[in-house]
C-alpha cells in the first residue's frame, strides 16, 4: 500500500488536500451557523435543517473526490512522474485502486469533520444517529462510484484540463436535478425518470425521507440504497476495463 | 537471441501507434551484458519508443524482445525487477524531499527499510546530493534532479539502466559528470548500460557499441571503427592557414582543381580547409599553391571520420545535419570549389 | 349530540364532520348577516420570533334556520411591507371546514401559528359560505400581532464547533506543515 501511503502524505504535506477538508470544515461550519441563527431558517424543522447540511455534504464530498481522482492519473502523467512509477513491479490496476482508496480516505477524514456538525444541528431530536449513518452510508457508496469514474476519465483522457472537466460535468449532472430543479420540474414525466436514474438524487432524496419524514429504518431506504449501489457497481466496471493494461504514449 | 541475464535482445520488434503512424520498424537489437550501448538518431527516430518497448512502458505491435533473458511481453513484471530508466524529462514530487523520494521508491520496490537506507545514503554521496537531501526536489536545479533520477535509476541496484537522453538540458560540467558517473558505474558493476541521445559527442566518448536509428528503422550497429568501416572509411586531412590582408586567399582556394572545404574562417586571421578523401597529389598542389602566394601553414592534421560524419553517410541524409549540430557547437561553411 | 372528526387529507386541511341527528334545512340564508365571529384571544398580542401562539374564536350561527357550511381560515398582513403573509411555515392547519350550522349553534374556531418572521402584521378570522357567491366572508375583529426578533448568538451550543474544528484542522495542518518545513531546513 506504498502508494496509497504516498498519495496521502503527498495530499496533506503539498497542503492540496489539508486546504480542502479545512474549506469544507469551514463551509459546514458556515452553514451550520446560519441554519440555526438565522431569523428565516433557523424556524425550519431541525430535520430540514439536517436535510440541508447532509445535501452539502454529500455534494462537497463527490465534488472533491471528482476533482481529486479525475487528474490523479493525469496529472502524474503530464508531470512526468508517472513514467517512473509505471517501472516498479506492480500492477497497473493495483496502482490505479491505491489512488482510489487515497480519495476515498479524503472523503472519510470529510466525514469525520462533518459529523460534530449533524450532532449539533440535531440536538434536542432522535436524528443524531440516523443522520450520521446515512450520511456516511450514501456519502461513501457515491464517493466510492464517483472516484472510480474518474480515475477512469484520467486513465482515458490522460489530459488533465480534460478529465478535471469531464469530472466536474458529470458530478454537475448527477446533482443539477436535486440542487436546481424545482419542485414543479421534479413532477413532470422527465424529471421523475431522471430522479429515478440519478444516483446522487436518490441519495438526497433518501436523506429527506429519514430526516424530513422520519423514515429511518433500511428496509424504507431500501430503493434508494439499491439505487445508489447499481451505479457504484456500474463505475467498479468501467475501472475494470479502464485498468486492464496502460501504455505510456510517446509525448513527443 | 541472448540467453544471457543482462543482456537486449530484439528480433523483428515493431511498434505501431493507433493512429497508423508506425514508430519502430521490425527492430533487430543485440546488446552483450556489459556493454555501454549507444543509440544514436535524430529527434522522432524511435529512440524513447525502443526504450518504452524494452522497460516493458508500451507493448510492441508485433516481433520479440528480451531483457535480461525476460521476455518483455509476457514477463513483464520480471523485466521491471532487473532494470533502472532515467526517462527524458523526468517529473518528480516536487514537495518531497530526496531522501523521502528515494525511500519511496526503494519501498515500491519492496527494498528492506534498513538496505534501503544504507544504500540511499550511498547513493546520494555518489550523485553529489548529500548535502541537499533534506531539501524539497522542487528548489533543485535541472542537473540536480537529474542526479536524483539516476540515483532513482539504480536504486533497485539493476541490471540493466536505460537512460533516454542523460545530458539533455545540463552545463558542460553536469554531462561529464553523468558520464563519469556512467563509466564507473559499468566498469564496478558491470551493469549493462543502453542510452539515447543525439548528442554525438557523448555516445562517442561513453559508448563501446552504437547503434543508428532513422525514421524507426534501425541503420547499422557496431563499434565506431566498425561503423566508419560500414560508412566508407573517408580520411580526411585539415590545413589550417593564415589569412592574408594583401591577397584574396579564398579567389585562390577556389582556383584549385579539387573539392575543398573551408571552415572557421576567421578573416585577417586563419582559415581551416579540409580536403575529404585526400590523395597525395592533392595535398602537393594545395601546399605548392600556397607556398607560391606566401600564405603562411599553420598546421596540417589528419582527422579521422567523425561520428557526424559516419551518420550521416550511413543515413544520407544531409539536410539533419542541423539536429546534430546542437550539442556540438559547430559552425561550418561549406563551400565546393571546382576550377573551371 | 354532536361528534368532531378530524381528519388530515392531503390539503392539510381538517375536516370537522359532525353527526347530524336533525334533518338540515336548506334555505339560502345570507350568511354575512346571520353568523357571527367572535374573537376569544387578547387582540393584542407581542412574541418573539419562534414562539407559538393560539389564535382562538368562535362562530355563532345567529339564524334560528339551519345555516349552510363553509371554510373557517385565518389571515395575516404583514403591516410593514405592506403585504399578506404566506401562511406556509406559519401554521399546519390552513383551514376549518364546517359542513353546516345549526340554528343558534356555536363552534370553537382555533390555530395554532409560530412566529415565523419578526414585524407587525394584522390577523382577521374569516369564514367563506360555501355557494353564496355574493356575499362577502364574515370576518372577524383584528388581532394586532407584533412579533420581535429573536436573537440567539449560540443556539444549540453551535459556536464551539462552529470556530473549534476549522481552528483544530488548520492547528493540526499547520503543525505537520511546520515540523516538516524545520525537517526539510524551510523554516529555519
Amino acid at each position: 500500500m506504498q502508494i496509497y501511503k504516498h498519495e496521502i502524505y503527498g495530499n496533506f504535506y503539498s497542503w492540496r488536500g489539508g486546504l480542502w477538508i479545512i474549506v469544507a470544515s469551514l463551509i459546514f461550519s458556515l452553514v451550520a451557523y446560519l441554519l440555526l441563527t438565522d431569523k428565516e431558517l433557523s424556524l425550519l424543522d431541525q430535520g430540514e435543517m439536517l436535510y440541508t447540511l447532509g445535501q452539502i455534504i454529500i455534494a462537497l464530498g463527490i465534488v472533491i473526490a471528482a476533482i481529486t481522482a479525475s487528474s490523479s492519473i493525469s496529472g502524474e502523467i503530464e508531470s512526468g512522474t508517472f513514467e517512473n512509477i509505471l517501472l516498479v513491479p506492480i500492477k497497473f490496476r493495483i496502482i490505479a485502486i491505491e489512488k482510489v482508496l487515497s480519495v476515498i480516505t479524503m472523503w472519510g477524514i470529510l466525514y469525520l469533520v462533518c459529523i460534530p456538525y449533524l450532532i449539533v444541528l440535531s440536538n434536542g431530536t432522535n436524528f443524531a444517529i440516523p443522520s450520521v449513518f446515512y450520511v456516511g452510508i450514501f456519502g461513501t457508496i457515491l464517493v466510492t462510484g464517483i472516484s472510480l469514474l474518474s480515475i477512469s476519465l484520467s486513465i482515458f483522457l490522460t489530459s488533465s484540463k480534460n478529465s478535471v472537466m469531464t469530472a466536474i460535468m458529470i458530478v454537475l449532472i448527477l446533482l443539477a436535478p436535486s440542487l436546481f430543479f424545482g419542485s414543479s420540474l421534479k413532477k413532470t414525466d422527465f424529471g421523475i425518470i431522471l430522479e429515478n436514474v440519478n444516483p446522487a438524487s436518490h441519495a438526497i432524496n433518501s436523506l429527506d425521507s429519514v430526516l424530513v419524514d422520519n423514515e429511518i429504518t433500511l428496509k424504507q431506504q431500501n430503493i434508494h440504497l439499491a439505487a445508489v449501489s447499481i451505479f457504484m457497481v456500474s463505475c467498479i466496471f468501467v475501472f475494470l476495463y479502464c485498468t486492464r493494461n496502460f501504455e505510456l504514449k510517446v509525448m513527443k | 537471441m541472448i540467453h544471457d541475464n543482462n543482456g537486449i535482445s530484439t528480433s523483428m520488434l515493431t511498434k505501431d501507434y493507433n493512429n497508423g503512424y508506425r514508430a519502430l520498424d521490425s527492430l533487430n537489437l543485440n546488446v552483450q551484458p556489459g556493454d555501454i550501448y549507444g543509440f544514436l538518431g535524430p529527434n522522432g527516430a524511435g529512440k524513447t519508443t525502443t526504450i518504452r518497448l524494452l522497460c516493458g512502458l508500451l507493448s510492441p505491435s508485433s516481433g520479440v524482445g528480451r531483457v535480461g533473458g525476460f521476455d518483455i511481453r509476457k514477463e513483464n513484471l520480471k523485466v521491471r525487477n532487473i532494470i533502472g530508466l532515467l526517462p527524458e524529462g523526468s517529473g518528480f514530487y516536487l514537495w518531497m524531499n530526496a531522501v523521502e523520494y528515494l525511500i519511496y521508491f526503494a519501498s515500491l520496490y519492496k527494498i528492506d527499510r534498513n538496505v534501503a537506507m544504507k544504500r540511499i545514503d550511498d547513493l546520494l554521496e555518489k550523485v553529489g546530493l548529500a548535502y541537499k537531501q533534506f531539501v524539497p526536489i522542487g528548489y533543485y536545479s535541472r542537473g540536480m534532479k537529474q542526479r536524483l533520477g539516476l540515483a532513482r535509476a539504480i536504486l533497485n541496484d539493476p541490471k540493466i539502466l536505460f537512460l533516454d537522453e542523460p545530458t539533455l538540458g545540463l552545463d558542460p560540467k553536469g554531462q561529464q559528470d553523468i558520464l563519469n558517473f556512467l563509466l564507473k558505474l559499468n566498469k564496478e558493476k558491470n551493469i549493462t548500460i543502453f542510452f539515447s541521445s543525439h548528442a554525438l559527442r557523448e555516445v562517442a566518448v561513453l559508448a563501446n557499441r552504437i547503434g543508428i536509428i532513422n525514421y524507426g528503422k534501425f541503420v547499422a550497429e557496431g563499434t565506431l571503427n566498425e561503423l566508419r568501416y560500414l560508412a566508407g572509411n573517408v580520411s580526411k586531412i585539415k590545413i589550417i592557414i593564415s589569412d592574408s590582408n594583401d591577397i584574396d586567399v579564398l579567389k585562390i582556394l577556389s582556383s584549385l582543381p579539387f573539392n575543398i572545404e573551408i571552415e572557421n574562417y576567421i578573416k585577417k586571421d586563419s582559415i581551416d580547409v579540409i580536403i575529404s578523401d585526400f590523395t597525395d597529389e592533392q595535398l602537393n598542389i594545395l601546399i605548392d599553391t600556397l607556398r607560391g602566394f606566401h600564405i603562411n601553414i599553420n598546421e596540417i592534421v589528419k582527422l579521422d571520420m567523425n561520428l557526424e560524419d559516419i551518420f550521416f553517410n550511413l543515413t544520407k541524409s544531409r539536410k539533419q545535419k542541423n539536429e546534430f549540430n546542437e550539442g556540438i557547437c559547430l559552425e561550418s561553411r561549406n563551400i565546393n570549389w571546382r576550377a573551371n | 349530540m354532536t361528534t368532531i372528526i378530524f381528519v388530515l387529507n392531503a390539503t392539510n386541511y381538517f375536516i370537522l364532520s359532525y353527526a347530524i341527528t336533525q334533518p338540515v334545512n336548506h334555505d339560502l340564508i345570507n350568511s354575512s348577516n346571520m353568523l357571527k365571529i367572535t374573537l376569544k384571544s387578547s387582540s393584542e398580542f407581542h412574541g418573539i420570533a419562534g414562539q407559538y401562539m393560539k389564535i382562538a374564536g368562535e362562530i355563532t350561527n345567529l339564524s334560528p334556520n339551519t345555516m349552510d357550511g363553509g371554510i373557517a381560515y385565518i389571515s395575516i398582513v404583514d403591516i410593514t411591507e405592506k403585504i399578506p403573509v404566506d401562511l406556509e411555515d406559519w401554521s399546519v392547519e390552513k383551514g376549518l371546514y364546517i359542513p353546516n350550522f345549526l340554528p343558534s349553534q356555536t363552534l370553537p374556531l382555533e390555530w395554532n401559528i409560530r412566529l415565523v418572521k419578526a414585524g407587525n402584521y394584522a390577523v382577521d378570522i374569516l369564514f367563506n359560505t360555501e355557494g353564496q357567491f355574493s356575499s362577502p366572508p364574515v370576518a372577524s375583529s383584528k388581532i394586532q400581532l407584533e412579533v420581535l426578533p429573536k436573537f440567539n448568538l449560540n443556539p444549540n451550543n453551535v459556536l464551539p464547533i462552529a470556530f473549534g474544528v476549522p481552528g483544530i484542522l488548520i492547528g493540526i495542518f499547520g503543525v505537520l506543515n511546520y515540523i516538516r518545513g524545520r525537517k526539510m531546513g524551510i523554516y529555519n
